[in-house]
């Protein structure tokens, strides 16, 4: 009897254990089941896949499915766009995408479990890691595939941007080219209609050093916060200040991370230099320093963390300005006089201060630092084929098709229009709230860059602020032919050699940067010693060794 | 009972501090639901209120624009939680009970295995290829349960438990002839009522806020939980608004997006039915408390 018990636990026991795994198979076989039905090929089984991966493209007429990862989040109603979108690429090209979204911490658990898939979102920020996956083998190397598979994608973007995404000659990323074009120039926003309340001349601004203009701001800070005292002059925060975030403002252009030390200067880009140690970063922190006792930046601006609700509050007199052309290079069509009067007369409206919502807040936009393409560009977003990818061709075939099918594009960005979205009287694109969106990430998807911008919302240029977009956005795409690249553009930085002396600056420059970058602390005494204690961390070190390895990459013909 | 009643100066200190440590609890709560229920812009311009200035449930209106989905997500939460719970007490508490036996020959070599990943776990590479390639569980309801069937530290607790239980009790069990299987689910589960509900109530709040498992190994938004859901919601406005100098044009999205009261919103929606749990649990808390807290 004891003995028959025993048998029957272990009978159960095996029963449980075997039925919980049968379980598990038979739902992955439903699953698959269930994405080739949406492939609308009612005989194509988990078979009829692994028959296509046999055969290839000898038999056109089995469909491949391609799985592409990226970090769209959740769509609505994404099944019914995906079904409409899958007509399209079987039609054209005979593959069944499936977009499944991931965060990079996923992509790159799968890349290093050689998990299979065939396409991912790829960048140099945020986790991706993109140059760590390339030089491991992640990738697969584009280059010999372009010319057959995807000539479009490659001869729309500019050359130097390839070169970004590359490591020697293989290509590992296919760069998604913004409809906002890569050429850069930086500037500053300045509170137009408070200004003009208190009568100063934004306009002096234009191609002024940085330092100048933060001097001259003062000008501004003083009696505008005299009138509207709730108001912040300078936004400076524990993780942004504009010296140590932003090298353009300076000239200058990061070599490897940006807050490491070890910057070149446009106008000397062969020899590195510590940035902490230069005259403007000094000058720098002591415009700070004034600014923060007399007031124009927030008192606890060393370590306040996310300064976007002061933004969205309408709160800063001046920011700085990443888009361009200005309103002085382009003022738009009808504006004649750079005022609100001005632009009122013209029936324009004005651009509003950063996040804040259009029509509150207006904003005077002036450019004053060069045109570059900065080195990140290419990598800052691009599509990659993995290397355990049983498709790549199919795969590349599907991002010439995305980058060159509008309707495809259009149906996977923003739905179907009169279901997703309209446009509006104004010929302004309106989204159907809680209807299929993108959740603005079409950059993960590929190129939105289209000579006609018919691929984005300014597709229809019906309205004034349309065109004047449209006109804008030229002149970005021929500044990006002929802009000059950063000068570090597809040099990767070896940080091995100096991780010791990396880690520890990077300790202390946490610590002072935030501190000295708000002027929360007196420069003339805490400026030397952070350059001391930096020096004494081995910063020196780096810079050598950060200009070592520049040498060798120039040395071997780049 | 009326002497209790009386004022003593030392009651009211010490009512006076517990009144004000439960307001340290409950008032950042009710802050959370009054930010969900404000308008976006009066919360930028006003700053945050327990009562709202401007009532709105717009936040709520984004978190709900999928509706389906988060109904969707909750329906799949409660099943994982509901399953999970109790295929997790019964495995934990058969695990246990068979390690405070004295016939398993075994034993310690059985309870080294358990509490061994405890010190050195396989880590996340491992865990994935075995799941992902050897099991093959992606995008099962499965995975979401057993990814989180065992926890040592459950077992270590509920194994101490076991041991408080007299020994004499299961052995004249036995000698009126109950089996093993009787003795544990009908003899020594019924005085392990306390472990049973902490235990089960640390399991139920941990399937109840895992999204790690989702994030992992589900692919299929049908199967997405409820925790994953509304953090990918988030993840987008986070991720719009950290990377807005990267790419150009971001900051025309950021605008559109509401943040902080649809933030707060997913953060009433996700304490949700689980908070139910506690007021049943509460009163085998008092003993389950001392669980492990006393060793002889």
């Amino acid at each position: 009897m004891k003995e028959m018990k025993k048998l029957l636990a272990l009978l159960l026991a095996v029963v449980l254990t075997l039925s919980l795994f049968a379980g598990c198979s038979s739902e992955t076989a439903t699953d698959a089941g269930n994405t080739t039905d949406a492939a609308d090929s009612t005989d194509a089984t988990d078979t009829a896949d692994t028959d296509a991966v046999e055969t290839g493209d000898a038999a056109p007429e089995e469909i491949v499915p391609l799985t592409f990862y990226m970090t769209c989040g959740v769509r609505p109603e994404a099944d019914r766009i995906m079904e409409k979108a899958n007509e399209i690429i079987e039609k054209e090209i005979g593959a069944h995408l499936e977009i499944i979204d991931a965060d990079a911490e996923k992509i790159n658990l799968m890349i290093s479990t050689g998990d299979e898939f065939d396409l991912c979102f790829m960048g140099n920020w945020g986790g991706y890691n993109f140059f760590e996956n390339a030089a491991a083998g992640a990738f697969v190397d584009m280059a010999p595939l372009f010319e057959e598979y995807a000539p479009e994608t490659y001869a729309r973007v500019p050359e130097a941007l390839w070169k970004g995404v590359s490591i020697g000659d293989a290509i590992y990323g296919a760069v998604n080219y913004q409809q906002w074009g890569v050429a850069a120039q930086k500037g500053f926003a300045i509170r137009m209609d408070i200004a003009e309340e208190v009568g100063y001349d934004w306009q002096k601004l234009k191609g002024m050093p940085a330092n100048d203009v933060l001097r001259d701001l003062e000008n501004f800070f003083e009696p505008a916060l005299e009138l509207y005292p709730e108001m912040i002059g300078w936004e400076s925060s524990a993780t942004y200040n504009l010296f140590a975030n932003d090298p353009l403002y300076y000239d200058m252009e990061p070599v490897g991370d940006m807050l490491q030390p070890g910057w070149v200067r446009f106008e000397e880009p062969d020899t590195v230099i510590n940035q902490f140690e230069t005259e403007e970063f000094a000058e720098f922190c002591e415009i700070m320093r004034e600014y923060n006792q007399k007031g124009y930046v927030r008192a606890d601006a060393a370590t306040v963390q996310d300064t976007s609700p002061d933004r969205q509050a309408g709160r800063m007199l001046a920011g700085t300005l990443y888009s361009w052309p200005d309103m002085i290079d382009y003022a738009p069509t009808g504006v004649e006089e750079l005022t609100i009067a001005g632009f009122e007369a013209a029936n324009y409206t004005i651009p509003s201060m950063s996040m804040c919502a259009a029509g509150t807040c207006p904003a005077a936009q002036v450019s004053t630092t060069r045109i570059v393409i900065p080195a990140a560009a290419g990598p800052t977003a691009c599509t990659a084929i993995s290397a355990t990818s049983k498709h790549p061709e199919k795969a590349m075939e599907l991002i010439e098709l995305l980058n060159t099918n509008d309707e495809l594009f259009n149906l996977l960005q923003w739905g179907e229009e009169g279901v997703d979205y309209y446009y509006d009287d104004n010929g302004n694109f309106q989204r159907v709230e809680g209807k299929y969106t993108f959740n603005f990430n079409e950059w993960q998807m590929g190129q939105s860059y289209s000579p006609d911008f018919s691929r984005s919302d300014f597709g229809r240029q019906l309205n004034a602020a349309q065109k004047d977009t449209a006109a804008k956005q030229e002149i970005i795409f021929e500044a990006d032919l002929t802009a000059t690249p950063s000068p570090v553009t597809g040099f990767t930085f070896d940080p091995e050699p100096v991780k010791t002396e990396l880690a520890n600056c990077s300790a202390i420059i946490t610590e002072m940067v935030p501190v000295l970058g708000a002027g929360a602390a007196d420069p003339a005494e805490y400026l030397p010693q952070f350059l001391q204690r930096l020096k004494d961390a081995g910063v020196d070190t780096i810079i050598a060794e950060k200009q070592a390895q520049l040498d060798a990459w120039h040395a071997a013909g780049n | 009972m009326l002497q209790h009643r009386k004022f003593s100066v030392s009651k009211l200190i010490i009512h006076a501090i517990f009144i004000f440590l439960s307001l340290c609890c409950i008032i950042p709560l009710l802050i959370i639901l009054g930010v969900s229920l404000t308008e976006e812009h009066s919360l930028l311009v006003d700053g945050y209120h327990l009562i709202p200035k401007v009532f709105s449930l717009d936040a709520y209106e984004y978190v709900f624009s999928g509706a389906s989905s988060v109904m969707r997500a909750y329906f799949v939460t409660i099943v994982v939680t509901v399953a999970g719970t109790f295929l997790h007490l019964l495995t934990t508490a058969m695990l246990a009970y068979a390690l405070t036996r004295k016939e398993v020959t075994a034993r310690n070599f059985i309870s080294f295995l358990v509490f061994f990943p405890v010190l050195f776990s396989g880590g996340l590479v491992p865990s994935y290829m075995l799941i992902v390639r050897t099991l093959h569980l992606k995008n099962t309801w499965t995975v979401l349960i057993i990814a989180a069937l065992v926890s040592p530290m459950n077992v270590i607790i509920m194994k101490n438990f076991f041991k408080g239980i007299p020994e004499s009790l299961i052995e004249s069990a036995r000698m009126d002839g109950s089996s093993e299987y009787r003795t544990l689910f009908q003899i020594v589960m019924p005085l392990s009522t306390p472990v049973i509900a902490t235990v089960g109530l640390f399991t139920a709040i941990s399937y109840w806020n895992n999204w790690m498992q989702c994030s992992l190994y589900i692919e299929t938004p049908d199967l997405y939980m409820l925790q994953y859901l509304l953090q990918s919601l988030m993840k987008n406005i986070k991720n719009i608004m950290g990377n807005m100098d990267k790419i150009h044009g971001l900051e025309q999205a950021a605008m559109a997006l509401p943040s902080e009261g649809a933030r707060m919103a997913t953060c009433i929606m996700s304490i949700g039915p689980i908070i139910l749990l506690y007021p049943l649990l509460q009163k085998y808390f008092e003993k389950g408390l001392t669980i492990g807290a006393v060793k002889e």
